[in-house]
């Protein structure tokens, strides 16, 4: 499974809990209220244990968390 | 814990080994289960300041590039922190009315809407209304830090001294004017509002804020290490000074600067991973909901132990375990039930524990 598909089904299952069935890869997760203060943490925690990457406290920024698609081409980024 | 704390004090002073007393009984200040439960308050009171960092940090990253946060993502914050407080708070209140009573009497609507307000469902509730009046503050403060944030963490750093210099006047029995006094409720933003101004701060600054605190790491653990006895022993000057054997433990400028110390330590370490790190940071990732449900459940914890089992309540050894594991296993196991993929309830979660 991509990075992308792994996160969609991540949000939708665990930060949404099926709240919302449809989530695009581009929508916004800020101005939709699906990240906040500890939504970020147990995010990045998910990409540390399940994709084993690093995130520096420094990345975590708008500009790579505002949507499952900026946050998968980052993290394709960071395994590179 | 700290909840967990104050039924422990209870216990020490209310409850005789085989009856509970009409008035408290503070003989058993100074002694050892005392101290304990005096150590685990000292030793978790940076939480508060740690949870307000945490939401003045996504204050930053939710400003973007941009002047300041903007009023949809305030207002999508406050919704989903009001409407689980408010069903919490409410069956509190209905609880409570089918008892028959509030501490003791029944209460006039207005009296209700007055608790909401203040967070007086229960102890602890207080921190819902004072972080949404941060929130309500949080785009001035995020102009006011990208403009000058040393000038933001002074202000603030200047009303925390002020609100807490209050605090020690209060204790110690010195007249505050009541208007004055009125500033000084837990439920209130100037008593917290530097941590939260800190979070955005730090997040508005993080490379070369982790770099400054790094230089500094050995100083930040040595200061929180020292802390814990000496903010004890003030405390029990202070109860001292107050002419008081025992009082409910508030914070103060040593618990402040300790509150500082180990958050800059944790932050300085961040490459020293603790024991079960991903654990704990998916129990963080679950604390507001923990932390609404584990005050009825700490009360109902300890009401049920002094019915059938009231001789536990003079272990603290043993009392003390068993309302942490209720205070976390059972919220736990309530979000767990609603999560769970077949509940009729699941996509309500985040209208419950947030």
């Amino acid at each position: 499974m991509n990075k992308q598909q792994m996160l969609l089904d991540y949000i939708k299952q665990d930060l949404l809990k099926g709240r919302v069935s449809t989530l695009s890869p581009d929508d916004d997760l800020l101005d939709s209220g699906i990240l906040n203060s500890l939504g970020i943490l147990q995010l990045v925690s998910f990409i540390e244990e399940r994709m084993e990457l690093q995130v520096p406290d420094e990345d975590v920024v708008y500009e790579n968390f505002n949507s499952v698609s900026a946050l998968a081409s980052y993290l394709d980024g960071l395994a590179n | 814990m700290n909840h967990a704390a104050g039924w422990g004090y209870t216990a020490l002073f209310w409850w005789t080994g085989s009856a509970w007393l009409a008035a408290p009984d503070f003989t058993a200040v100074g002694s050892l289960p005392y101290y304990g439960l005096r150590t685990i308050e000292q030793l978790i009171i940076f939480s508060i300041a740690a949870f307000l960092m945490v939401s003045g940090f996504f204050v930053a990253f939710a400003a973007r590039r941009q002047a300041s946060v903007s009023w949809r993502t305030v207002q999508q914050r406050i919704v989903y922190l009001l409407l689980p407080y408010l069903l919490w708070s409410l069956s509190l209140f209905a609880f409570n009315f089918f008892q028959g009573e509030f501490e003791g009497k029944v209460l006039s609507l207005r009296q209700y809407l007055t608790l909401l307000v203040v967070g007086g469902a229960t102890d602890g509730y207080y921190y819902v209304p004072m972080v949404i009046q941060m929130f309500l503050l949080a785009p001035l403060l995020v102009r006011v830090a990208r403009w000058r944030w040393q000038v933001l963490l002074a202000v603030t750093a200047v009303i925390l001294l002020a609100v807490q210099t209050l605090g020690y006047l209060q204790i110690t029995g010195i007249a505050v004017p009541p208007w004055l006094a009125f500033w000084t409720k837990s439920w209130l933003f100037p008593h917290n509002l530097f941590w939260f101004a800190l979070g955005i701060v730090v997040g508005l600054n993080l490379a070369s804020f982790k770099e400054w605190i790094s230089r500094w790491r050995s100083v930040w653990l040595t200061t929180a290490v020292l802390l814990v006895p000496i903010g004890i022993v003030e405390w029990e000057m202070l109860q001292a000074a107050a002419g008081q054997p025992f009082l409910p433990t508030q914070t103060t400028m040593l618990d402040s600067l300790y509150a500082a110390a180990v958050i800059f330590a944790w932050l300085a370490f961040e490459n020293v991973s603790p024991p079960q790190a991903q654990e704990l940071s998916d129990l963080g990732a679950k604390s507001y909901g923990v932390y609404l449900a584990n005050s009825p459940v700490l009360d109902v914890a300890a009401q049920v132990i002094a019915k059938v089992l009231p001789v536990l309540l003079a272990y603290q050894i043993l009392f003390q375990p068993i309302l942490w594991i209720a205070g976390l296993g059972v919220p736990l196991l309530m979000m767990a039930v609603v999560s769970y993929p077949k509940s009729p309830i699941r996509a309500y979660y985040q209208y419950i524990f947030g």
